[in-house]
């Protein structure tokens, strides 16, 4: 033996590598950094474990009240154990475990053809929809009364609205919306609506807005949908809502942006870099600049796809769940893929009462809303490519050591080491056992000579739903030797 | 032992609380605050209070333009610079860049406005004071016009500074105290008149009045007046002498002019200068064919008035004496023009016109119940009786009687027949009752002794005829 060596796997929540998102065989990061993973819980720091599956709740298939893929989900409870969500006809009422299909619920809301957002404003529910052709705003009185043309009929300055993306925000008695390419306001307090307070422009649709710092946030795309780059600006609006001239704005650049979500006193925008393969990511406004933080592959999150959760940012790509934030401010930043999102299309995302729910379909007949309960276990993690040469010497893995948390009946994870590329593998190291701790792994159990690289590939396929393994530490040994 | 080479790869990390940083610098930060102010790209805002840099103006309140919302507005409007402060629904101060306007209440309490000194409650200037305690005063000391709106009796005086001793003044009732007053125009209402102007105040042409002269005819164009006393409504009395109109030639006035005369009516033929101040018009007159007419209007009065003054048909019985109108009044083309029960015809006679007849009952010769006596078809003829019964006619030749003869009938000494009665006596001697001569040979017209033997069967027992 010429020399040895070891390494020690550790400190998971970082998720992702910081270029895994362009390179699966990364091998930039840190010891806890994962080149690819897949529902994956790395959100209790110092643990790799499990993401959470997900359980329908009551009435939450096409069986009973969920017929239709739900666009939008509200993040809030309107009342205890009680929260709404919209699909493309209908308006649902939903709670912690189930979805009321009873009485008046789901309420059909008439020539509803596109559910666009639902938000509750000094005792009334309005629920923002498109019909074949233009948009509406619907009133419910959080009792018996549903309005499902209020806004085209009732309020003060009453319109129709453009049959656009819809996202709406409140704060005190002012609820603003997107509506395509207009800024749009509602004052409740003077009952009076104005649908194009703000007008961005011909060719220019609201992506998303929000509250933040005393001023109205607009998130505006600017060119045309489907794979060409647009661009995008923010712009800043007078917060009482009267004001046609705009305070300020942000130029990200040649962007599109997916949501903007105003957290800690940050404001975090989701936008895509067609340029870049994957070139989503979560970013923050920083002055008059868009910070990237962390970065992503899948599909852009919009304004319905967003949800805090462990303090942070749950959204949806591509089928799926992501995380990006800290659980404590002092840990570094981590993006991970937390979850599977259901059926392959995914809908809203949530978490009104705390725990994420997600609507999805399959994109035929069946649809569900779902939240998170018990572990997945179709889970997998791939640590970094780490080189493991030494000049003419190879590098010879001796003693692979894993600790967990004490593990429960039926929990495990299969370890293997993926070598050259990914190209080779050792065997099958299995991490279980009852109330054991500490796996110790020798050459037997590995089964590899020589390798030039390798990576940890943990898979918890024959896991349990119900007992966890976690991973708190991959201790590996090993020695160069000429080969 | 040589150490083994740790091979656990490096990566620098930031906590996240250090890799999420905000710049500190406000001008690159959107909504930055600096000095308690937020920083944007055109302005510096606070709460209601805005700076816009790009704008050039400054907005307090919701003022978002010069004259929109309620707040203050400084700064750039179109192509000039305003200022504006207030409600511009309401009260506000307005510089439009060329104009000030003020709308709304102005507090001061020193200085001069218009060339007017503003004291704490007044403006003063020019001997005038105009005191918010609601006292205008023109003028100094006594010689002043004073208006209030605070003084407990009075809103206007003249000639006093205390209204109860101005020489002209007027209550808030509208009651006006004038030591001297000329009116030149305008007018009071008659209401307010009625009773509160006394008659001697009047010319005697508006007052009330009578006279005592008595008018009457002389000729056709001449009317005299007897000697007589005017009397207005006062109690003013003119003794007026007698007069006359002289010949008449057009329609005359006769009227009072006191003065021209207190003791004599005068007269004109020109209508308007028999009225106006001072004078009465007592009566009119004009000449006529037979005699003068006159009218008076007042006092004695009276009037000759022609025929052709008087309603026509409407004169009555009533109007007219008994036994006045004489026969040379009436002319009439029948009689009968007169409605009148003809009474009794004492004189005189009746002939009748060809087609004449005088009838009662009967409607024409011989025709009905009744008689009919006169001209029928062009022959003098008589009728009396029942032309369906008992009758007797006349035909102008014929002389007939038709019916029984019910009583008896003579001709000289000659009884002809008796009425269809009981003819009885008692006397036991023999007695004529009736007695039938048969005046020429051959037999008695049957219907004078169907009778009498109608007569003999009923009385067969009892008969004492002698037959």
């Amino acid at each position: 033996v010429d020399s040895t060596f070891t390494i020690t796997l550790k400190d998971f929540h970082v998720g992702y590598a910081p270029v895994a998102h362009l390179n699966p065989l990364t091998e930039i990061g840190q010891a806890g950094h994962a080149s690819a993973m897949a529902n994956v819980d790395v959100l209790t720091p110092g643990l790799l474990t499990q993401g959470p599956a997900l359980a329908n709740l009551t009435a939450g298939t096409q069986a009973g009240a969920i017929t239709e893929l739900l666009t939008f989900l509200m993040d809030k409870a309107v009342s205890s154990d009680a929260t709404y969500g919209i699909g493309p006809t209908k308006l649902q009422k939903i709670s912690s475990t189930a979805v009321t299909n009873t009485g008046s619920w789901p309420h059909t809301v008439t020539n509803m053809a596109e559910g666009e957002s639902v938000i509750d404003l000094r005792g009334n529910l309005y629920y923002l929809f498109n019909k074949a052709s233009a948009g509406d705003i619907g009133k419910y009185d959080l009792n018996v009364t549903f309005d499902d043309d209020w806004g085209s009929t009732v309020p003060t300055g009453f319109a129709a609205l453009q049959k656009a993306p819809h996202p709406v925000a409140a704060k005190e008695d002012i609820m603003a919306f997107g509506n395509g390419r207009y800024g749009g306001i509602y004052i409740d307090s003077l009952t009076t609506l104005y649908p194009t307070k703000l007008d961005f422009g011909s060719g220019n649709e609201v992506a998303d807005v929000c509250f933040h710092a005393n001023t109205w946030l607009w998130a505006v795309n600017s060119g045309v949908s489907g794979t060409n780059r647009n661009s995008c600006q923010i712009y800043f609006s007078d917060p009482a809502g009267l004001s046609a001239i705009l305070l300020d704005e942000t130029t990200p650049g040649p962007y599109r942006i997916g949501f903007l979500y105003p957290l800690g006193g940050v404001v975090y925008v989701a936008y895509q870099d067609l340029s870049s393969a994957g070139g989503y990511a979560i970013g923050y406004i920083a002055g008059r600049q868009i910070k990237p933080l962390r970065y992503f592959t899948g599909s852009l999150p919009t304004f319905e796809q967003k949800t805090l959760y462990k303090d942070t940012i749950l959204f949806l790509s591509s089928g799926s769940v992501w995380s990006m934030g800290a659980p404590v401010e002092q840990l570094p930043l981590g993006i991970s893929q937390l979850a599977d999102g259901g059926y392959a299309t995914v809908g809203a995302i949530a978490a009104p009462f705390g725990t994420p729910m997600v609507a999805s379909t399959d994109g035929t007949t069946n649809f569900r809303l779902a939240k998170f309960s018990g572990y997945d276990t179709a889970c997998t993690w791939r640590w970094l490519i780490r080189p493991a040469v030494s000049g003419r010497q190879l590098g010879y893995i001796d003693e692979v050591v894993v600790l967990t948390k004490t593990l429960g009946a039926n929990a495990r994870c299969d370890l293997i080491l993926e070598t050259d590329q990914a190209t080779g593998t050792s065997s099958t190291m299995q991490i279980k056992t009852t109330g054991k701790r500490r796996h110790v792994f020798k050459d037997a159990d590995i089964g590899l000579g020589g390798v030039e690289d390798f990576r940890v590939f943990l898979n918890w396929a024959n896991g349990s739903a119900v007992n966890d393994c976690a991973i708190r530490e991959i201790f590996i040994a090993g020695h160069f030797k000429e080969a | 032992m040589k150490q083994p080479i740790d091979l656990t790869p490096k990566f620098p990390l930031l906590s996240a609380e250090e890799e999420i940083y905000i710049a500190p610098n406000f001008a690159d930060t959107p909504s930055q605050m600096v000095g308690g102010w937020r920083a944007d790209a055109n302005q510096l805002s606070q709460g209601n209070v805005q700076l816009q840099s790009n704008q050039e103006r400054f907005l307090i309140g919701n003022a978002t333009g010069s004259l929109t919302g309620i707040g203050i507005f400084l700064g750039k409007d179109g192509t000039d610079y305003e200022f504006r402060a207030g409600d511009p629904s309401a009260q506000y101060i307005h510089w439009d860049g060329s104009t000030l306007a003020i709308r709304g209440s102005v507090t001061a309490t020193s200085g001069t406005i218009g060339g007017w000194a503003i004291g704490a409650t007044t403006l003063t200037g020019g001997n005038t004071t105009l005191d918010s305690t609601g006292v205008l005063t023109l003028g100094t000391s006594n010689d002043v016009v004073k208006l209030s709106s605070v003084d407990a009796s009075y809103r206007l005086w003249i000639g006093n500074a205390t209204a109860a001793s101005a020489p002209f003044r007027v209550t808030k009732a509208g009651v006006i105290t004038a030591a001297d007053i000329t009116i030149t125009g305008g007018s009071v209402a008659s209401s307010t008149l009625n009773g509160l102007i006394a008659q001697a105040n009047l010319s005697v042409s508006n007052r009330g009045w009578t006279q005592t002269s008595a008018f009457s005819v002389t000729d056709a164009d001449t009317v005299a007046w007897a000697a007589g006393t005017f009397t207005s409504a006062d109690g003013t009395a003119y003794s007026i002498g007698a007069g006359n109109t002289g010949n008449m030639a057009a329609r005359t006035y006769i009227y009072l002019d006191n003065a021209i005369s207190t003791t004599a009516y005068q007269t004109t033929t020109t209508p308007a200068n028999a009225v106006g101040a001072g004078r009465v018009l007592i009566a009119t007159a004009v000449n006529g064919t037979a005699e003068a007419e006159f009218e008076v209007f007042g006092g004695i009065g009276g009037s000759n008035i022609n025929a052709s003054q008087i309603v026509a048909s409407s004169i009555t019985a009533n109007e007219i004496a008994g036994s006045t109108i004489t026969a040379a009044k009436l002319s009439v083309a029948q009689l009968s023009a007169i409605t009148a029960d003809l009474g009794s015809i004492t004189a005189g006679t009746v002939t009748l016109a060809s087609s004449g007849h005088i009838k009662s009952g009967q409607t024409d010769y011989n025709t009905g119940t009744g008689f009919w006596l006169g001209i029928s078809s062009g022959t003098a003829k008589f009728s009396i009786g029942n032309s369906a019964g008992n009758y007797i006619t006349w035909d102008g030749s014929a002389l007939t009687i038709n019916g029984y003869l019910t009583d008896q009938f003579q001709a000289g000494s000659i009884l002809i027949a008796s009425a269809d009665t009981n003819r009885s006596t008692t006397s036991t001697s023999a007695t004529k009752l009736k007695e039938i001569r048969n005046l020429r040979r051959g037999r008695q017209q049957d219907r004078v002794f169907a009778g009498l033997s109608q007569w003999r069967r009923r009385r067969n027992a009892t008969l004492n005829h002698i037959w």
